[in-house]
């Protein structure tokens, strides 16, 4: 394999080049930024994954209808981030969130200029679609503002 | 006398010819469709019945499966946006969107993958990727073909 594995430390290597802040642990990187809770999983399987969800609850209704037509909306415009909207379980039930994934197969490694690559744009891609969001639903406030960095 | 490290190899641009390569080592079906109107040209993949195609854009690999002429009307926007957002969650790759048809006033379904390859791709990665951008159109749409109990060829 010509490239190098992907790994957790060479992500966590890429977000501090970001200056962006994170926690680390053998599972995962997880840290909030612009207004997102983001998650990498550990590469396993070789998929390099980047999850966040959108600080914001959807609680109403109509709120959740316009997220899925945003949503659509937006997938048929961008190329990444992924926009799918997702019922809370449990505690969280009768709230519903946007996720944003931006996924790339991750198997046969990734020299450090692809990591550095897929690493910004994903983020980058993100936060715009982040404040996408924040204008579409300028009458919800975030949920979680605690979290922030 | 010291000993050097070898400097690693930089991915090569990726091409559709070196696309074709990959699919020919697999021994996938493919044929290349260059337009004469200025669009790229595109590399058609039947897989399955369905008409899978990839092309390069701007720095991206596109792989995309289509299910035109449903016989599904406006109506059933809401269970259709549903659907695709549900299977979406429960995938790693693909991104489905439907169009409005305005002559027939029947969806179109475009299951689609995009992975970034600005940075030029190994041949092992691009086999990668070209695989997984196959397999997750194809589930895409073949799943969304049997939910809705249509077959994945317009009749």
């Amino acid at each position: 394999m010509p490239a190098p594995a992907v790994t957790l430390d060479r992500i966590a290597e890429e977000f501090d080049d970001l200056d962006v802040g994170y926690e680390l642990d053998e599972e995962h990187i997880a840290t909030i930024l612009d207004g997102i809770a983001l998650v990498v999983m550990s590469p396993q399987p070789p998929v390099l994954m980047l999850t966040g969800r959108w600080l914001w609850d959807l609680q109403a209704d109509e709120d959740v209808e316009k997220a899925l037509a945003f949503a659509h909306e937006f997938n048929e415009r961008a190329y990444q981030p992924r926009l799918t909207v997702e019922e809370g379980e449990d505690e969280n039930e009768g709230t519903a969130h946007v996720y944003f994934s931006c996924s790339m197969p991750a198997g046969a490694g990734m020299t450090d200029e692809q990591l550095t690559g897929a690493v910004e744009m994903g983020l980058q891609a993100m936060s715009m679609a982040a404040a996408a969001l924040c204008d579409e639903f300028p009458h919800l406030e975030p949920s979680d503002t605690n979290e922030e960095n | 006398m010291a000993r050097f490290k070898k400097k690693p190899e930089a991915p090569a641009e990726v091409t559709l010819e070196r696309i074709a390569q990959s699919l020919q080592s697999k021994d996938i079906n493919h044929q290349l469709f260059e337009s004469e109107d200025g669009h790229p040209a595109t590399l058609f993949v039947p897989v399955d019945d369905v008409q899978i195609t990839i092309m390069l854009d701007g720095g991206w690999l596109w792989v995309s499966g289509k299910r035109f002429d449903t016989p599904l009307t406006q109506e059933r926007g809401p269970e259709v946006l549903g659907w695709l957002n549900s299977f979406m969650s429960s995938t790693r790759f693909g991104t489905g969107v439907v169009t409005l048809d305005t002559d027939t006033g029947c969806y179109d379904l475009h299951y689609n993958a995009y992975f970034p390859v600005e940075e030029g791709l190994h041949d092992d990665q691009l086999d990668e990727y070209i695989l997984a951008g196959v397999n997750c159109v194809l589930d895409g749409v073949v799943s969304f073909c049997s939910h809705f109990q249509i077959p994945v060829t317009p009749g």
